[in-house]
């Protein structure tokens, strides 16, 4: 039969196999961690590669941004309002990146094969997920500098930031909440099957809306202060106007440490549950047969 | 085979998977034992919908089994998962995976990284890869770029990049045209000749494909085994006796059918096409003789006979099932047949 190998030599190859199959926990950290680098180099690449998705996700975003300008100056708002709404809609390219893709995108490694092939590798999903936001997060930093330099120099927004390393951790938290809502998001529309393009709509305008992008949470009642704590859009974005337009300080639902609180709290809930989530479906998946490959 | 006591590179016992539809359960496998011993190249042979893909899902833990056992070199399918992953690799035909914007040589990079190679390892390895499948030339182009056949034989690289122990091949030379799927194969063997023990697993409904390369072959439908064998045993199976094809110009005068059939050793014999010898057609016709015999011993007496009689010897040639037959007959169908009734 071949080159089949039987008897002792047998005995000892599978010995042999074995120990290559274990790995020490200091090798599975490191894979880890290699994995989620390599996931997320062709996020970084992308944009790079591809300048029209640049283009694209430049357009839209300021023309959009530009319309709620023209609509704050007609109505003879204060100046202060036209840089709050430019760095929304900065933060904005962040969310947008996380329901597309993070939320949308287990859905399509799915169906192009690529979830069959990190299911069956040595890599965990976790890994993967991570991997996918810190890309995402890195290639739309770009995307969030443009936008706003671009609004500061169509619409002459003035900042006023007293403390950058405050500015910059505000940023950081609402970046890292909203990707861990992203890793929640990729297993729920996963799971959502066919509906994976209306979740993303759902989450999508309604959520900029609650998120206070066209006006403060505080105006919102109660339905400002649900989206408080479920969204992170909304703290980010409220902190971030508190910080870097501090006329409108007072607009603020919340002082800004204890929205940085939410944010972190978030970060590690989302977490949790999206690591619980891509279990769930890797269980599930196996189990029924249809979600981790495409039909054949 | 089942029986024995040295350990397995693939050992399932029972395996069942049961789909829930619509219509209702929808059994893909039912009750599958089966045991390859390490370095073998193992073919399951069935039409579409037999069970094949099933099983490789469950041998290469993408799928969970309803009921039976499996395990891969001695770890579990089902509790062993993380060990299984790091010593096997999987090729679907058809597959196209990856990320179009990624270059060759970046795709294979980001997998090495999956499979925990070190990077510089890794890195050596791809540029391995890319030479042995005589695909560096395209290393720095985008994946979106690449034909059918390029990309499978970016697939296959992948796949090679961990060194498997085990090797699932879920169809995959399907789409691919006779080049590619010979280069395919040939490094596939050349891979199991580099290190013994390597094991592969190979699903196919190419029968030819299955002939050329397995060791054993498993002829599978409707998610049972029907048989399995080398392909010899399995031709075996169709045809136990030896049968030749004697070629001469006629059956002289004072001989009959009978009277060769009567002839020590000799089984049946049945006079086939009358033709020309002469691709032409204009040479002397010549007749063919199917000769059934107990062993290949008696064709001497058979040949004696027809040159005492007068007749001119033109063609001996002994004839073999093919798998094809060996299907039909275990299966009642062809298996392009049984291609239609499964795609409805």
């Amino acid at each position: 039969m071949g080159n089949s190998v039987v008897g002792a030599e047998a005995t000892a190859l599978i010995s042999r196999i074995h120990q290559e199959a274990t790995w020490s926990l200091g090798r599975r950290i490191r894979h880890a961690f290699a994995s989620v680098l390599a996931r997320a180099y062709p996020r970084v690449i992308g944009a790079a590669r591809e300048p029209s998705w640049l283009f694209f996700d430049l357009v839209f975003p300021i023309l959009g941004m530009c319309s709620i300008v023209f609509l704050l100056r007609s109505r003879g708002v204060d100046e202060a309002w036209i840089g709050s709404t430019i760095l929304a809609t900065a933060l904005l390219s962040f969310w947008i990146s996380v329901v597309w893709m993070m939320g949308a995108q287990f859905h399509w490694e799915r169906d192009s094969g690529n979830l069959l092939l990190y299911i069956t590798a040595p890599v965990g999903l976790g890994a993967i997920a991570l991997g996918m936001a810190i890309g995402g997060a890195l290639g739309v930093v770009i995307r969030a500098v443009i936008i706003t330099a671009a609004g500061v120099l169509l619409f002459g927004a003035k900042y006023q930031v007293a403390d950058p390393f405050l500015l910059a951790l505000v940023i950081l938290a609402g970046v890292a909440a909203m990707y861990s809502l992203g890793v929640c998001l990729s297993s729920i529309f996963l799971i959502s099957g066919r509906e994976a393009d209306h979740l993303g709509s759902l989450l999508n305008e309604p959520m900029q809306l609650l998120g206070g992008v066209y006006a403060p949470v505080r105006s919102m009642g109660t339905a400002g202060v649900v989206a408080l704590g479920i969204l992170p859009l909304a703290p980010a974005i409220d902190a971030l106007r508190q910080v870097a337009v501090p006329q409108l300080a007072a607009t603020g639902i919340l002082p800004v440490g204890v929205e940085l609180l939410i944010l972190l709290v978030m970060t590690i809930v989302f977490g949790v549950i999206g690591r619980v989530l891509l279990a769930h479906i890797e269980r599930v998946g196996r189990a029924g047969g249809k979600l981790l490959a495409r039909a054949d | 085979m089942s029986g024995s006591t040295s350990p397995a590179a693939v050992n399932a016992t029972g395996i069942g998977r049961v789909f829930q539809a619509k219509g209702g359960p929808v059994t893909a496998l039912d009750g599958i034992d089966l045991r390859i011993e390490p370095g073998e190249l193992f073919g399951v042979l069935g039409p579409n919908g037999a069970g094949k893909s099933t099983l490789i899902k469950i041998l290469s833990t993408l799928l969970l089994p309803s009921t039976g056992s499996a395990s891969i070199f001695g770890l579990d399918v089902v509790t062993e998962t993380a060990r299984v992953r790091r010593i096997m690799n999987l090729v679907v035909g058809g597959d196209f995976s990856g990320y179009g914007l990624l270059t060759v040589r970046e795709q294979l990079a980001m997998f090495a990284q999956f499979y925990g190679l070190p990077y510089r390892e890794g890195m050596a390895k791809v540029d391995a890869q890319l030479a042995s499948f005589g695909i560096d030339d395209i290393r720095d182009r985008k994946i979106s770029a690449l034909s059918t056949g390029q990309r499978q034989k970016l697939n296959f690289a992948r796949s090679f990049l961990n060194d498997p122990w085990i090797l699932f091949l879920d169809e995959p030379t399907i789409g691919l045209d006779v080049s590619a799927a010979r280069d395919v194969r040939d490094r596939v063997r050349a891979f199991q000749a580099e290190q013994p023990g390597r094991t592969v697993l190979l699903t196919t409904h190419y029968m030819a494909e299955a002939d050329e390369m397995c060791d054993r072959i498993a002829i599978v439908d409707y998610g049972r085994i029907l048989a399995q064998g080398t392909p010899t045993e399995l031709k075996r199976m169709v045809q136990k006796d030896a049968l030749f094809i004697v070629g001469i110009d006629a059956l002289p005068t004072a001989m009959s059918i009978d009277a060769l059939r009567a002839l020590p050793g000799v089984i049946s014999v049945a006079a086939r096409d009358a033709d020309s010898s002469d691709p032409s057609g204009v040479g002397s016709p010549m007749l063919r003789l199917a000769i059934g015999l107990k062993e290949d011993a008696a064709l001497g007496g058979v040949i004696s006979a027809l040159a005492a009689g007068g007749a001119h010897l033109q063609e001996i040639s002994k004839s073999e099932p093919t798998l094809e037959e060996v299907f039909v007959q275990l299966v009642g169908r062809g298996i392009s047949e049984s291609d239609e009734v499964s795609n409805g």
